[in-house]
């Protein structure tokens, strides 16, 4: 799929966080409650917003760049401009390579 | 050769809703498939009148015909949409029908290819729908500077 995909509102995931609050997280974002229930100890916090850009070069999908945020609702309109405007220069950059 | 004319920022820019196993997610366009420029022209080594979109990347290209009248230039890689070539000569009218039916005849076009893409919704090479509306809207947006050229014809 070659989108962008916005993650935002994603609950606290914490040692402590119960069944449901896990099963929210991972239904938003695509893992499994197994794995996330062994995050807090690999991690410090775990993100609670994503943002999912595809970047290309000559026409073919190259990568994805995702950024992420402890802030549930850090992406805003105006970033998702700077976000067009990277991705943009990341691919021009891979055409040259 | 017509100046490249920008496309106004925002279009496509509505959420398109879509299903991952089973999760309702609302996604976006990729930057990549929305033209930032769009031009008409009259080529004369071609004979045809040419319709182009310029992107945020570049690729080479191949030529599709679709009838005696269209061609389309697509990417080959992507299946973007970077062109649409119309044999004016081929459809056998005077200046003043020209000025209408060219239009027209384009707007079947790109109505015919997002028709296309719907009947193969599983084929990614032909699921180009969203670029193909966004395409679309980048000529409704310009249409009179865009057919501008058809008067020198």
């Amino acid at each position: 799929m070659n989108s962008i995909l916005p993650v935002h509102g994603l609950p606290e995931v914490t040692l402590g966080s119960d069944q449901a609050t896990l099963e929210e997280y991972a239904r938003k974002t695509f893992v499994t409650t197994d794995w996330l229930k062994d995050w807090p100890k690999r991690e410090k916090r775990a993100a609670r917003s994503f943002y999912g850009i595809p970047v290309e070069a000559r026409g073919t999908i190259w990568g994805v760049v995702v950024l992420d945020s402890s802030d549930e609702h850090a992406i805003g309109p105006k970033d998702k401009e700077v976000f067009k405007l990277i991705v943009k220069n990341l691919g021009k950059l891979l055409e040259k390579a | 050769m017509s100046d490249w004319i920008p496309v106004p920022e925002g279009i496509a820019e509505r959420p398109l809703a879509h299903s991952v196993r089973g999760v309702e997610i609302n996604v976006f366009m990729s930057p990549y498939d929305v033209p930032q420029f769009v031009r008409g022209s009259m080529d004369e080594d071609l004979d045809r009148f040419i319709v182009e979109f310029r992107y945020l990347g570049e690729e080479p290209l191949r030529r599709e015909e679709k009838d005696e009248h269209i061609a389309l230039r697509v990417g080959k890689n992507s299946g973007r949409l970077y062109g649409i070539e119309v044999n004016v000569h081929a459809l056998r009218v005077n200046q003043v029908q020209l000025n209408v039916l060219v239009p027209a005849v384009v707007k079947k076009a790109i109505d015919d290819v997002v028709r296309e893409s719907r009947r193969h919704p599983k084929r990614p090479q032909l699921d180009r729908r969203e670029n193909f509306e966004a395409a679309r809207e980048a000529i409704d947006g310009a249409r009179q500077e865009i057919f501008a050229d058809l008067a020198a014809v």
